[in-house]
């Protein structure tokens, strides 16, 4: 259900989380950004608390139907050439929303990757056994992933009035979805549609990642034509949560190069 | 040792115990630590704790632990497998909490964590098939239901046809009586052709009612009755009242019909001998007591029986009457007061 | 323009139409003809244009007695009066439809029947 307080200015900023974390992620980074956006929250079909009933397994088996989602939340709140913060997983399912609709203008990814299993010569990070393990483990401790997924209320920002919140989410206690959903990123190879995505691009990185490898990282960039690759000066796959005030300079940096 | 004594305590703890930095990069490890990952302490210390992680577990670190650490700095119970030396995965629960930018953290060796969470997952499994199973059970059974709902809709339908063609079948004897009755001039024949009708009548009553029940099996006696007599009432002059008084009695079939044929003869019978004048009254009445005897009274004022004896003249009339009386398993008798007043008592039918 | 003293009866059971037959004469009025299909009787009305029309439900052939009362109703308008044998909710339903001048219930005797004719021929003394 969305839940609004009133921004300002546009064009928007849509704040989309990734695997196993939700919109609460954003705390530390939320206080640096411009002051005179709107910024939108986002929890996936797949986090947080939502309808268990809106859950269509077949809908939800690939990331197409997140971006299916993602598209049909632009529309409803009317987004115009919006920005994307899309950490991890999000990327993916940004990078497919632009290609199904024109209302985001730019896309910032942070610690995506296009595809997490090696291929060849292609340095995704993980075999196809590491990624059934993780399967396997996460079918084991359902309980413990479930109460990672559990929604948390955001705490307001000392900048009131700022923040669009939206909660979309499912229930946490069903340990099918949640594979579903970890299936459906960990096995999923978007190198393909990377050549597809029309808008500006920026590919944030952090050292020593272990989800994304930074082979993998160059890739992504590389593979999308209005992309480029900026390596941060802080590491783990949480640089938003590490160092907010780097991102948030690389993010402002971005919003005046594309004249957003 | 005193009781503040933790070193020992850590040197000689049955879980792995460490100590790290913000980047929890391993500063201090106990011996069990030793156990558990295959690796000497100085193998330990500098090391990242992530690396001491298989690559899916680095995975699940980095989803679920990473974040909470970088944040608040502390997790709860995250299940995940140390890369062991010997190949062996070791699962364990890790904790850890922050002091300031250190962190201290715990290893649980989990095997029976997994062997029980195995359980839960298999116990999960089986309840959903067993819940399966029950709705796939449960929809049969639904199906039976429907099918039996069905098929007793179909025989009522059935039955109800079978009392409409009844009923038809008896208006067909009717018009045959009454066809005869027309090619016949002897007053006599005539009179018996029309006590024939009405007995005739009865019973297509009988039948009228039971198509209108709602179980199709029985139905209230007293609106039979009421029926009959006001039937009856049409058949007879209009100097001759009849009236009815019938309590409430639900009965099937097999008592309404004798029950409709006796009033029919009974009141016929005080139409035709009771009234040489014309003018008369006939009174009908059905007592139902909730316990005891059906009580039937039939009285008229009129002119009494002409045996002076005071007894009824022998007919086919009373032989059918005292049949009848015996076919409910009753009693009947008849005194002679300002009129013939025959009182007949039964057993209260069985319907229910 | 109906004869008043004509009545149809259409029933496809022989003797209770021969029954009805002699109510009706007993009455005084005349059987113009009997039925025992609806085609038959919207013929038989037609062409003879009786007052009183006396119409069991179920006869032979795929229509039944509303269907023959409708078509008379629209190309004679004779006074229909139905006779069932049924209290079934859905068939009285059907008869109500049809604007039917009375319905008599199986087992029909003498005295209805004549109260009913009776009935139907003061209420409308110029047909």
């Amino acid at each position: 259900m969305p839940r609004f307080v009133n921004g300002a200015g546009d064009p928007a900023l849509v704040l989309l989380h990734g695997f196993g974390t939700d919109q609460t992620i954003w705390g530390a980074l939320t206080p640096r950004l411009p002051p005179a956006r709107r910024v939108v929250l986002y929890d996936h079909m797949g986090s947080g608390a939502s309808n268990l009933a809106h859950y269509d397994p077949a809908r939800y088996a690939t990331l197409e139907g997140y971006a299916d989602d993602l598209a049909d939340i632009l529309e409803a709140l009317d987004l115009r050439n919006a920005t994307m913060v899309a950490h991890s997983v999000s990327g993916m399912i940004a990078l497919l929303a632009s290609l199904r609709t024109d209302r985001i203008g730019r896309l910032i990814m942070i610690g995506a990757s296009s595809r997490y299993l090696n291929d060849g010569d292609y340095e995704g990070g993980f075999e196809r056994g590491d990624v059934e393990q993780l399967l396997d483990l996460m079918a084991l401790d359902f309980q413990g992933w479930a109460r990672t997924l559990a929604p948390q209320v955001m705490d307001q920002p000392e900048q009131p009035g700022l923040i669009q919140e939206l909660v979309y989410s499912f229930s946490r206690s069903n340990p099918e979805i949640t594979r579903g959903f970890a299936r459906a990123t960990f096995m999923s190879d978007h190198r393909s549609a990377l050549g597809a995505c029309r808008v500006p691009t920026l590919v944030l990185q952090a050292s020593a990642d272990m989800v994304v490898p930074l082979a993998a990282a160059r890739f992504l960039a590389d593979g999308i034509p209005n992309a480029r690759l900026e390596i941060m000066a802080t590491r783990g796959h949480y640089p938003h949560l590490s160092a907010p005030d780097i991102v948030a300079e690389a993010i402002a940096r971005f919003l005046a190069e594309t004249q957003a | 040792m005193s009781p503040g004594d933790g070193e020992s305590l850590a040197l000689t703890a049955p879980v792995g115990l460490f100590e790290a930095d913000r980047d929890m990069i391993l500063r201090l490890v106990n011996p069990a630590m030793t156990a558990m990952t295959g690796r000497a302490p100085s193998d330990l210390a500098g090391r990242f704790f992530r690396d001491l992680l298989t690559r899916s577990s680095q995975l699940i670190y980095a989803l679920k632990a990473e974040h909470a650490l970088v944040g608040a700095g502390s997790v709860q119970e995250i299940l995940l497998e140390l890369a062991h030396t010997d190949g062996r995965p070791r699962p364990v629960l890790l904790t850890v909490s922050a002091d300031g930018d250190t962190r201290r953290g715990v290893l649980f060796a989990a095997p029976e964590r997994r062997a029980y969470e195995l359980e839960l997952v298999a116990a999960r499994q089986t309840m959903l098939q067993s819940l399966k199973a029950l709705e796939s059970a449960n929809e049969k059974l639904e199906q039976l239901v429907a099918d039996r709902t069905a098929a007793l809709a179909q025989r009522d339908l059935l039955l109800r046809e079978v009392y409409h063609r009844v009923k038809n079948n008896l208006q067909v004897v009717d018009g045959l009586l009454l066809l005869q009755s027309r090619k016949l001039a002897d007053p006599a024949a005539l009179a018996a052709i029309e006590g024939l009708r009405k007995r005739v009548y009865a019973i297509g009553l009988v039948h009228h009612q039971l198509m209108g029940s709602a179980n199709l099996k029985t139905f209230d006696v007293g609106a039979f009755l009421r029926d009959l007599v006001a039937h009856l009432q049409k058949g007879a002059p209009e100097s001759i009242a009849l009236r009815i008084d019938a309590a409430p009695l639900n009965v099937d079939l097999d008592f309404a019909v004798p029950l409709g044929l006796l009033v029919t003869e009974l009141t016929t019978n005080a139409l035709k001998h009771a009234f040489p004048s014309g003018a008369g009254e006939v009174r009908v009445v059905l007592e139902a007591p909730a316990e005891g005897e059906v009580v039937l009274r039939i009285a008229d004022n009129g002119v009494g029986f002409s045996d002076a004896t005071g007894t009824p003249t022998p007919s086919l009339g009373l032989t059918i009457v005292n049949g009848l009386v015996r076919q409910l398993h009753g009693r009947i008798r008849a005194v002679q007061d300002n009129g013939v007043a025959w009182e007949a008592r039964f057993p209260a039918p069985d319907a229910a | 323009m109906l004869h008043r003293d004509r009545v149809l009866i259409v029933d496809d059971e022989f003797i209770i139409a021969q029954t009805l037959c002699v109510y009706v004469e007993d009455l005084g009025l005349t059987v113009c003809g009997t039925a025992a299909s609806a085609d038959e009787a919207v013929a038989l009305a037609v062409d003879q244009r009786p007052f009183i029309v006396l119409m069991d439900m179920r006869l032979q052939g795929d229509r039944d007695g509303v269907d023959a009362s409708q078509e008379i109703h629209e190309r004679v308008g004779s006074k229909v009066v139905f006779i069932t044998g049924s209290r079934e909710p859905a068939t009285l339903a059907r008869i109500e439809g049809d604007h039917p001048s009375a319905v008599l219930f199986k087992p029909i005797s003498e005295g209805q029947l004549v109260a009913v004719i009776r009935r139907l021929l003061e209420e409308d003394p110029g047909a």
